[in-house]
């Protein structure tokens, strides 16, 4: 029995030692099992076992304690987790949950976001633990860190590196940042809250044991640097193109470039307004004319202008990526929606104005001739007259000033001006009782051989277009794994439920427009109907 | 006395060895913890590991299907590819691939298959005469989102399965409609279970999804 006794120890011993040095159980990959394990210290205690070896310490992360503490920043060294955070007796709590050797911390972590509208991101966060494991020392700890990428791949190098210690404070710990940094291929700016973090904590005590823990999380990197350029619309083309365009499919009112440096997705929350009639088109008619006389040809032409304007509003957005591949959105006036930001992509954006529901649609009038008459005087060469003209109480060549056209055959409304009849307007020898009419100048030639007609031709012409006015955009870029309703809070507004902001502002505020095809006329009138030439 | 104290001896020590070296009978879905079967009478693995909760991928779950309530064609052989890492802790099985949600209108046979939660009617020593579940999501806000109705769960009696297809899960929650996962979320069902001795169990699943709520 004592030869068996003496053999048991033995075979403790050495199984303890397997135990404790290869990783027994480990829960590790086989990659990290690859891993050469730190070298033990040279002169380790030996036997030196406490109580609680045999126990919890076969549990370490139930009673590693650790937790997750942000920097002092009231003063302290912002380098150190805050030293007034006391530590849990075990390890699990509602974040944190521990089991055998896995710590699961289930709070989503974000790394120090100098730039983050929300004032919690603003710190630096540590992975800190208390430097006894049931009341024996830590004399070293060293950690490996790798992540499991939404792809399930792993990433990242599998670096060995040395933890933090504060002696003053009694406790060791990580500092999450440090774990992005000097990584080529996965830096702060790609960790994504769709990775998940291991970190293998290997811990040597004073005793001499090593013991092994897994931590796993999530955390997310900081937002980009704001990356949206401004690049120049389309200028506008000539005059009946251009309303016609601006009428039928709007105009690109602003280009711009989003940016994403990172390599993870984005999402962007978008919506323009344009309050009532503050963004038109303004389009200008041209349109000749004349000045007959009775006894003269008529005169002119003169140029005469007359404007029309129709209501706007920015309801488009072409969404351009690299690849050139385009989606089209429509939205309603002040409407939020989203476009997916990829990693490492560039959109271009194109802000187009359409006519509003409420713009009227109004067509050019048709171009039309009419006739002139008018009547020499005679010359009168002999006292006597057979047949006088008659007379009437203006004998003199009166100017009567006409304004052309009676805009016949379309659909618009007759404008103010009373209709022109010639037969009012040019007093013509003509036999008792006839009418007369445009055609006047031929019945009466007969009687009146100086008679003489010119048809003038009276065309309306498109000769300016311009879309003015003001409209506003607001562009939010946002985690993707932000709700509609965080992404979208106006924080203007005071809520009992008014949640802390989580987007940040890559472009808001007024945005005047002008784009015009030919400089418009000084002077004109306001067109029958206003609205918009389809 | 001398030879059974020295059987003892040797069994602790195989037994530790064991659980050093990994060797014993290891189960494809077992996590580190439980990869040795219990020599003794008393099955000490975690309840969520004894009720062998699988995930399975199958085509499209139409609506046809869920009233006929046609169970997955499941095999209980081999692992699939959704349950890789899968952890089982106490009361909690961990899945930490992120799943892709259903989308019908993939052009991926794979991309359109139904997930299924799914486990056997006796795998804790007797039939369950009753089972439900609530599902909430804990966003990357760190904002818990609750399920406002109740999961729809199914048995077939005749492979004698409990499941719940993952669809149903969302549907389940109002607040998910239109919602993009995206892997940053957890989420987590709470599954009830009275057994038919009319003991009760709790167990939670916890997974993640990355998709568009369809």
């Amino acid at each position: 029995v004592r030869r068996v006794n003496i053999h048991i120890i033995i075979m403790s011993s050495l199984v303890f030692n397997l135990m404790f040095l290869d990783g027994c159980g480990s829960s590790r990959n086989d990659e990290l099992a690859s891993v050469p394990v730190k070298s033990a210290p040279s002169e380790k205690p030996k036997s030196k076992k406490t109580k609680s070896s045999k126990g919890d310490l076969g549990r370490p992360a139930e009673i590693l304690g650790l937790k997750v503490i942000a920097e002092d920043l009231g003063g302290g060294n912002s380098n150190l987790p805050d030293p007034k955070v006391k530590f849990p007796k075990k390890t699990s709590s509602e974040s944190i949950t521990a089991e055998g050797k896995d710590v699961h911390i289930h709070e989503k972590l974000f790394l120090r976001d100098p730039n983050s509208p929300s004032s919690e991101h603003h710190k630096n966060l540590f992975l800190v633990w208390p430097d006894q494991l049931q009341k024996v020392k830590i004399t070293a700890a060293d950690y490996s860190h790798r992540v499991l990428n939404e792809k399930n791949e792993w990433v990242g190098n599998f670096e060995r590196r040395q933890a933090w210690q504060d002696p003053e404070n009694h406790r060791w710990f990580i500092p999450i940042s440090e774990l992005y940094k000097n990584s080529k291929d996965y830096g702060e700016m790609d960790v994504s809250l769709a990775d998940t973090q291991f970190i293998y904590l290997d811990l040597t005590l004073e005793n001499g044991q090593s013991l092994k823990i897994q931590i796993q999380f999530q955390v997310v990197g900081p937002f980009p640097a704001a990356q949206i350029n401004y690049v120049d619309f389309d200028p506008a083309t000539a005059a009946p193109q251009f309303v016609k365009t601006v009428s039928q499919t709007g105009w690109i009112v602003r280009r711009e470039k989003v940016v994403n440096p990172t390599s993870r997705s984005f999402q962007l929350w978008l919506r323009a307004n344009t309050a009532p009639h503050s963004l038109n088109l303004d389009t200008y008619l041209k349109y000749p004319s004349y000045v007959l006389h009775r006894h003269s040809p008529p005169t002119g032409p003169k140029s005469n202008y007359e404007y029309s304007r129709g209501e706007m509003e920015v309801t488009h957005i072409d969404v351009i990526h690299e690849d050139g591949a385009k989606d089209s959105v429509d939205f309603k006036n002040n409407e939020w929606f989203s476009i997916v930001l990829n990693p490492n992509e560039t959109l271009k954006l194109e802000w187009r104005a359409q006519p509003s529901n409420r713009a009227r649609s109004c067509s050019v009038p048709q171009s039309h001739g009419i006739q002139a008459t008018w009547q020499r005087k005679p010359v009168q060469t002999t006292p006597v007259q057979t047949t006088p003209v008659q007379t009437t109480p203006e004998t003199r060549p009166t100017r009567v000033p006409v304004v052309l056209p009676l805009p016949g055959g379309t659909s618009i409304v007759v404008q103010s001006q009373s209709p022109f009849r010639l037969a009012d307007l040019i007093p013509i020898v003509a036999p008792s009782g006839s009418n007369s009419t445009y055609n006047s100048a031929s019945n009466s030639a007969p009687r009146t051989p100086k008679v003489k007609t010119r048809t003038l031709q009276i065309g309306w012409n498109l000769t300016s277009g311009r879309v003015s006015g003001a409209w506003s955009r607001e562009i939010r870029l946002v985690h993707p794994f932000t709700s509609k309703e965080d992404a979208t809070w106006d924080h203007t507004r005071e809520s009992v439920d008014r949640p802390s902001i989580q987007y940040f502002i890559l472009g808001q505020g007024s945005l005047p427009t002008d784009i015009h095809s030919s400089p418009a006329p000084a002077r004109a009138k306001a067109f029958n109907c206003q609205g918009i030439f389809p | 006395m001398g030879n059974q104290l020295q059987a003892r001896t040797w069994f602790t020590l195989s037994v530790a060895l064991c659980q050093s070296f990994g060797c014993g009978n290891a189960r494809p879905l077992v996590s580190s913890q439980s990869q040795v079967d219990q020599p003794t009478g008393l099955d000490e693995r975690p309840l969520s590991l004894k009720l062998k909760i699988r995930i399975i991928g199958e085509a499209r779950y139409s609506a046809e299907r869920a009233r006929e309530k046609v169970p997955p064609k499941v095999s209980l052989k081999h692992p699939t590819a959704f349950e890789k890492g899968v952890k089982y802790s106490k009361e909690v099985v961990s899945f930490p691939k992120v799943l892709d949600l259903p989308d019908p209108a993939s052009a991926d046979p794979d991309r359109r298959k139904e997930l299924f939660f799914v486990w056997p009617d006796a795998s804790l020593g007797q039939k369950l005469a009753h089972a439900t579940a609530t599902h909430r999501f804990l966003n990357g806000h760190n904002q818990w989102i609750k399920g406002t109705k109740p999961i729809l769960i199914t048995y077939d009696a005749v492979s004698q399965i409990w499941f719940i297809p993952i669809s149903e899960v969302f549907r389940s929650c109002t607040s998910c409609e239109s919602f993009q996962f995206t892997g940053a979320e957890t989420q987590l069902i709470s599954l009830h279970l009275k057994l038919a001795d009319g003991s009760d169990v709790s167990i939670k699943i916890k997974f993640r999804v990355k998709g568009k709520v369809s």
